[in-house]
């Protein structure tokens, strides 16, 4: 998986060139927005590599090479973990070294916001293809956007709820990534 | 044992059937699979490698079930090339050498290298910025570079200049010449496959029409060029398609039933694929 994992990094150079960018001005704004959107980019990677992985037809030859499934799979999961853990380490060490916490929580909300979403939309790029399922992933973006724009209005709910919002966030995320792992890994057997 | 076994193996598409299809190529031997496009020969390598999920009947390869566990651990002895080299085109040499190092456990890194050198592939490039010919090579060096025991080739020599195309037709003589050796070639391109092959198979519109050893189908048909006049001595039964023109006539013919007063020329495998075709159509 590493060669994989290898090859994902090194088609994805100037997107990490931008995320690098985009990261060294985040580390320096207090900016809610701005943290969430770094996190979430970073997540939307394994797409852009799969559909790098479409243009150049890569499955065609990876099917022929001693590669499983599990592995083809589970490295653009690997990825997503990679970049949104590692972004959301960067900024909350960040956020450490400024000794500013308000923000702490807001973040690896999104984190493992962003994880779900990837669990939700990598099954569905292995099965319609990266093209489709990069429509879906706007679409499913805007629809949790504005469920979370929606759960503004019960703020005071979730404030008084998060001790237990965060953890319960986080068991989803990994719940749904491991279901997600199979499932894809069903998916791209069956697409054969 | 043989490296490649297909047993009545039929895939269906909405638009295509590929139909029982049976093929063996003995251990140590080069098969050529030759058919127009969208024949199924690309349909073919992806079920032999398992790329493509079969409908129906059974496939091994060097002995192991393409379906079973093991096949990973066979696919090591597999090298293979598409039709179109499918690298991702941010990769260069030296990359593409790490990820193949990770995908099979003998790779070998100083082979791939003087593959490259042998072909003066530049190291840095992107693949990309490769050309048609140089894509195919590194292709090839990479299908070569784990020492397998079966090349499985899909049009390798197809859209390349006559010089890149004998460069790389001398590679799998080479290659060929240890007798462990076996190798799957398709390709439209027949004097290539005539070159190099010991049986030939046809695909025609998702059939197989045959699967012989090259050296008895040319024996078995021949071309008589005669004139109107001499045509009508030759036995009916013998001629099997016959093509006239003002002047002469050109037969083509089961040989063993001709005289030898007639002066029969070998037919070579392009005719023999046209005969057939006929023939199905």
């Amino acid at each position: 998986m590493t060669g994989l994992l290898q090859k994902d990094i090194s088609i994805l150079r100037s997107e990490f060139y931008y995320a690098l960018i985009l990261l060294l001005v985040t580390c320096f704004v207090r900016n809610d927005f701005l943290y969430a959107f770094c996190i979430v980019y970073m997540s939307a990677l394994p797409i852009a590599a799969l559909g790098y992985d479409e243009r150049s037809k890569w499955h065609k030859l990876a099917d022929m090479l001693p590669f499983t499934a599990e592995q083809l799979v589970g490295s653009k999961y690997l990825l997503g973990f990679l970049c949104t853990g590692g972004t959301t380490c960067l900024l909350t060490a960040c956020q450490i070294g400024r000794a500013s916490f308000d923000n702490l929580s807001v973040m690896l909300l999104t984190a493992c916001t962003a994880l779900i979403l990837q669990s939700i939309e990598l099954p569905l790029m292995f099965w319609i293809g990266a093209e489709k399922g990069r429509l879906l992933y706007l679409l499913l973006m805007i629809c949790s956007s504005s469920v979370l724009f929606s759960l503004k209005s019960i703020s005071p709910l979730l404030k008084l709820h998060s001790a237990y919002l965060l953890p319960a966030v986080a068991l989803t995320a990994i719940a749904a990534n491991l279901i997600s792992i199979k499932i894809s890994g069903a998916l791209y057997r069956h697409t054969k | 044992m043989n490296a490649i076994e297909m047993k009545h193996v039929t895939k269906t598409y909405p638009s295509f059937t590929l139909e029982d299809v049976t093929l063996t190529l003995p251990c140590g031997c080069i098969l050529g699979l030759i058919g127009e496009n969208g024949a199924g020969k690309s349909t073919t390598i992806g079920l032999l490698m398992h790329a493509i999920q079969k409908d129906a009947g059974e496939i091994h390869i060097l002995g192991t079930n393409n379906e079973e566990d093991g096949f990973l651990h066979t696919k090591e002895d597999i090298g293979v090339v598409l039709d179109e080299a499918c690298f991702p085109g941010a990769l260069n040499v030296r990359k593409i050498n790490r990820l193949m190092a990770c995908a099979y456990k003998n790779w070998q890194e100083d082979l791939f290298f003087d593959y490259i050198r042998r072909f003066s592939l530049p190291e840095t490039k992107a693949f990309k910025e490769y050309s048609k010919g140089m894509k195919m090579e590194l292709s090839i060096a990479a299908a070569l570079s784990h020492q397998p025991k079966l090349l499985i080739l899909d049009e390798p020599t197809s859209g390349l200049d006559p010089i890149v195309r004998n460069e790389i037709i001398d590679l799998f003589h080479d290659f060929t010449k240890d007798p462990s050796h076996s190798m799957l070639i398709s390709s439209h391109i027949l004097s290539d496959l005539e070159k190099i092959s010991d049986y030939i198979a046809y695909l025609h519109h998702g059939k197989l029409l045959f699967c012989e050893e090259k050296d008895l189908l040319l024996e078995k048909y021949g071309i008589l060029h005669v004139t109107k006049a001499m045509a009508k001595d030759v036995p009916e039964d013998a001629i099997l398609f016959r093509k006239e023109s003002l002047y002469a006539t050109e037969l083509f013919v089961r040989r063993t039933a001709v005289s030898d007063a007639f002066e029969v020329e070998p037919a070579n495998i392009e005719q023999i694929m046209l005969y057939y075709a006929k023939k199905e159509a």
